[in-house]
């Protein structure tokens, strides 16, 4: 139905430096397959329930299993041509930069997406609408051994202001692969925020190539935790092709178990006087590990580039594993770019102070960790934090007390 | 400073006049191998140098890698290197003298004009001059000799020590790395043999000036220095080579081993003219509490591949890199450097610096690792990048593969242009704006430059407003 049918291109071989880390058979893409649901229950698929109105949230769309279930929109927001529903629902200016999108998938592995696409969500917002809560499209998959493959395509008009979260879960226990991906369109001047929570199972394998363009004096705050998923790998480019465009990115990702984790962010600054600005947290334990890539790339076109990234990686116990690979790649020189890197444990004077106060070890191995994502947490959507935080505290417990996870 | 004020009068043409060592001497080779490389070369090259059969095997080995290993997917473009259209071995009119009267008259010549001379007067302990491939010059100070120090080419070396060169030979940097060292292996001819005995201090630097003489002609030098427990050497090596129209190529291998106590700096400013690639592998082991230093300058070649390693193999050592990379016009420099921690308590410090003009491409590409179970790794690394014009370019590829807790690991890149509030200062107080370009690079450069000997120093200024100019209107 939306899948497309380009011709396939070359796999991701052994090369290529951004798969370099992570074994691409681990997603066991040649083995799982889609699913429709609509084949498996008979040509009637049930009409989505309408959901209640919440005072959190300006509207909502409940996926389970790849079908739509539920649905909500602010009345006045639908007055105002606001639409939030089905890819398949799309208008033509959607489906243009999914083309876009999908021409600019470099190998299988990002076009495999595509090819696969099974169902979707959109959000369009018309010129100078603003939503003042967050919209909220929430999956949840339960199907064993399948391949699952949402797309998200937000396209926000020319002033527009409003904000998204997207949260993905599956019960424990359930292996299946997903591979998704987000468009963002940003027309000038319009202010959108995205945040992607993403709390899979440990068993669930995780794909992802996102893609997002913002036009003149856009901005785009993108907040991401990646928490869940045995093994995943994403990468999300941001491409800043208006003048005066300002990007603001900030993830924390966490491992845990036996967890491998590679994200990639890339972001293209194509225009004059555009900024950006970075931030990514990530903690290991056990025998986990995490891989962060972030790329700052400066065409000769955009003079004026201001762009700043920054990763931090806190390792809990020896064994777990976390690499760092923050890259600029600068063809211009009117700019100020630049990008820094820790690796490191918790601070032992930090923790001397804290026992002398009387807590003990762990307690205050956890305060300050804790401590390093606040700034991170602080930034969600309110909806979110309470739950985020719990997360956190379970993620950096200290395997010796025992991870709630 | 606008951009329309920087005139681009800098071409590789008017650059080759301007290329203060780009003179070249006629050709005067006594042995020169066919062009390309077979088996027949190599063992043409081993006879010629009357080696033992060991060697020899030993060559024929890594020919036999050199042939099944790719050449590297990553880095640099190197499409315009030919194997076939290089001549693998030249030797020289000469054999190995020991006083400076007695080189022939030509060979000389070209020395004076790199003050070679004086050099060693004021400064130098001995010189190991490689002219082609072998070692024509060759002299070390008497009480060096007397304490038991060995500089020497690696070529008397495999007569004199085998010991020692079948001891640590190819040990560091085995004929398996890559394409380039096993092709070094297969055809390595003069360098340098450094031996520092127990508890040796060598006060003075010692240096090696190698010259690439012959059209179409690849260098390729090996130099193995071994520094014993508690001993301390400095070496420096320069090289500049006469300009030529074809490419030639440049595949080095150093290796080092600083023994347990042991403190190696090893110094070198690379000039090569801008027609040759520079594919250079470099690695030293560090022992317990040993430290080694590299001080990196790469100021020509077409393209420059080189990533000096080091690997902290005991406990307490110490590994440091620093490095200044100038990408003009055409030219290509992917540098970087390799640290592995392999043992407790052991730090590293990397500081790298580059400048790029006229479309030239630098690059910095680094690995830093640490193994689990390590305790207490310190690691810190900063790379700065300046840019001279819009058409300059940079990037940076750091990897930082930490697996242990006990790690501090820092890394901290930077890209700039000349400061404008910088350069409104200076020139507000009466400096034009090429001498305040001018400080301000020097400035940016300085941290590198304070590590090198005065004559280094004076030298690497000299090269780097040579580069400038014409860069400012």
């Amino acid at each position: 139905m939306i899948a497309t049918k380009a011709p396939a291109l070359e796999w991701p071989g052994r090369t290529n430096e951004e798969w370099h880390r992570s074994k691409l058979a681990r997603f066991a893409l040649d083995t799982r397959a889609t699913r429709p649901a609509a084949k498996a229950v008979g040509s009637r698929v049930p009409a989505p329930e309408t959901l209640q109105a919440d005072a959190q949230w300006a509207g909502q769309l409940r996926f389970v299993d790849g079908a739509l279930t539920g649905v909500v929109l602010d009345p006045a927001l639908k007055a105002a041509g606001v639409q939030l529903g089905l890819l398949t629902q799309a208008p033509a200016s959607v489906t243009k930069f999914l083309t876009i999108a999908e021409a600019l998938c470099d190998t299988q592995a990002s076009l495999h997406h595509y090819q696969n696409l099974e169902f979707g969500a959109v959000l369009v917002l018309p010129p100078k609408v603003v939503a003042d809560k967050p919209f909220l499209i929430h999956l949840t998959e339960t199907r064993k051994e399948v391949l699952s493959v949402p797309h998200f395509a937000i396209h926000a008009g020319s002033l527009s202001q409003a904000s998204l979260v997207i949260r993905s879960d599956s019960p424990a226990g359930t292996a299946f692969t997903t591979h998704t991906a987000t468009t963002v369109q940003l027309d000038d001047g319009a202010h959108f925020r995205l945040c992607d929570l993403q709390n899979h199972n440990l068993s669930a394998a995780v794909l992802d190539h996102s893609f997002a363009r913002l036009g003149r004096d856009a901005q785009l705050f993108h907040w991401q935790a990646c928490l869940g998923g045995g093994v995943v790998k994403s990468r999300f480019e941001f491409s800043l092709d208006g003048e005066g465009a300002n990007l603001k990115t900030h993830g924390l990702y966490f491992g845990t178990s036996d967890q491998h984790k590679d994200l990639r962010i890339a972001t293209t600054h194509r225009a004059p006087h555009t900024t950006s600005y970075a931030l990514y947290k990530g903690a290991v334990r056990d025998r986990s590990r995490t891989i962060f890539q972030g790329l700052i790339e400066v065409a000769p076109t955009a003079p004026g580039t201001d762009a700043y990234l920054s990763n931090k990686n806190l390792i809990l116990n020896d064994g777990a594993r976390a690499d760092s690979l923050p890259q600029l790649k600068i063809d211009t020189n009117d700019v100020k770019c630049s990008h820094g890197s820790t690796t490191g444990k918790v601070n032992e004077d930090e923790v001397f102070y804290l026992m002398a106060r009387g807590f003990s070890r762990d307690e205050a191995r956890l305060i300050i960790s804790e401590g390093l994502f606040a700034e991170l947490i602080d930034e969600a959507p309110e909806a979110l934090r309470g739950e985020l935080e719990r997360v956190v505290e379970d993620s950096l417990r200290s395997p010796a007390s025992g991870g709630a996870r | 400073m606008s951009n329309e004020t920087i005139p681009d009068n800098l071409t590789a043409d008017n650059f080759a006049d301007g290329y203060k060592y780009g003179f070249s001497t006629p050709e005067k080779s006594l042995v020169k191998s066919e062009k390309g490389l077979n088996e027949d070369v190599v063992r043409q090259i081993s006879a010629a140098k009357n080696e033992p059969s060991w060697m020899l095997a030993y060559r024929l080995k890594a020919l036999e890698t050199f042939y099944k290993m790719p050449m590297p997917v990553w880095g640099a473009d190197l499409s315009g290197v030919d194997f076939d259209e290089i001549y693998y071995y030249a030797k020289p009119s000469t054999e190995s003298v020991s006083s400076w009267d007695e080189v022939p008259e030509d060979i000389r010549n070209t020395y004076d004009r790199l003050g070679i001379p004086e050099a060693e007067k004021k400064f130098l302990a001995g010189v190991g001059a490689q002219y082609d491939s072998e070692m024509v010059y060759h002299n070390l100070q008497k009480n060096l000799t007397d304490q038991g120090v060995i500089f020497s080419s690696p070529e008397d070396a495999v007569i004199n020590h085998p010991d020692i060169i079948r001891k640590f030979f190819g040990t560091v940097i085995p004929h398996t790395d890559n394409k380039f060292a096993a092709l070094n292996t297969a055809v390595w001819s003069g360098g340098s043999f450094i031996y520092i005995p127990k508890g040796v201090h060598v006060d003075i630097p010692l240096q090696a000036y190698f010259r690439v003489n012959t059209k179409s002609f690849g260098q390729f030098e090996r130099t193995l220095i071994v520094v014993d427990e508690g001993a301390f050497v400095h070496y420096i090596e320069g090289c500049t080579a006469p300009v030529f129209t074809k490419d030639s190529l440049h595949t080095a291998v150093v290796e080092i081993v600083a023994l347990p106590g042991a403190r190696v700096r090893y110094s070198t400013i690379q000039n090569w003219s801008n027609n040759m690639y520079n594919l250079v592998t470099k690695r030293a082991f560090a022992y317990e509490n040993a430290t080694v230093e590299w001080v990196d300058g790469n100021i020509g070649s077409k393209v420059t591949m080189k990533y000096p390693a080091i690997f902290l193999m005991g406990k307490g050592a110490h590994g440091e890199v620093m490095s200044i990379a100038f990408a003009n016009k055409g030219q290509e420099q992917d540098t970087g450097t390799k640290i592995m921690h392999f043992a407790d308590d052991t730090s590293s410090v990397v500081t790298a610096k580059s400048i790029s003009k006229s479309g030239g491409i630098s690059s910095y590409r680094g690995i830093i690792k640490a193994n689990a179970g390590l305790r207490n790794i310190r690691s810190k690394v900063e790379c700065d990048a300046l840019l001279l014009d819009p058409s300059a370019k940079t990037n940076t590829y750091p990897v930082m593969d930490i697996q242990s807790d006990d790690v501090s690991m820092e890394h901290e890149a930077s890209v700039s242009k000349i400061s404008e509030e910088q350069l409104l200062y200076l020139m507000s107080r009466g400096i034009g704006e090429a001498e305040a370009s001018m400080m301000i690079v020097n400035g940016f450069i300085d941290p590198l430059v304070k590590q090198l000997p005065m004559e280094y120093a004076v030298e690497l200024n000299r090269l780097i407003e040579l580069e400038m100019e014409g860069s400012v209107g």
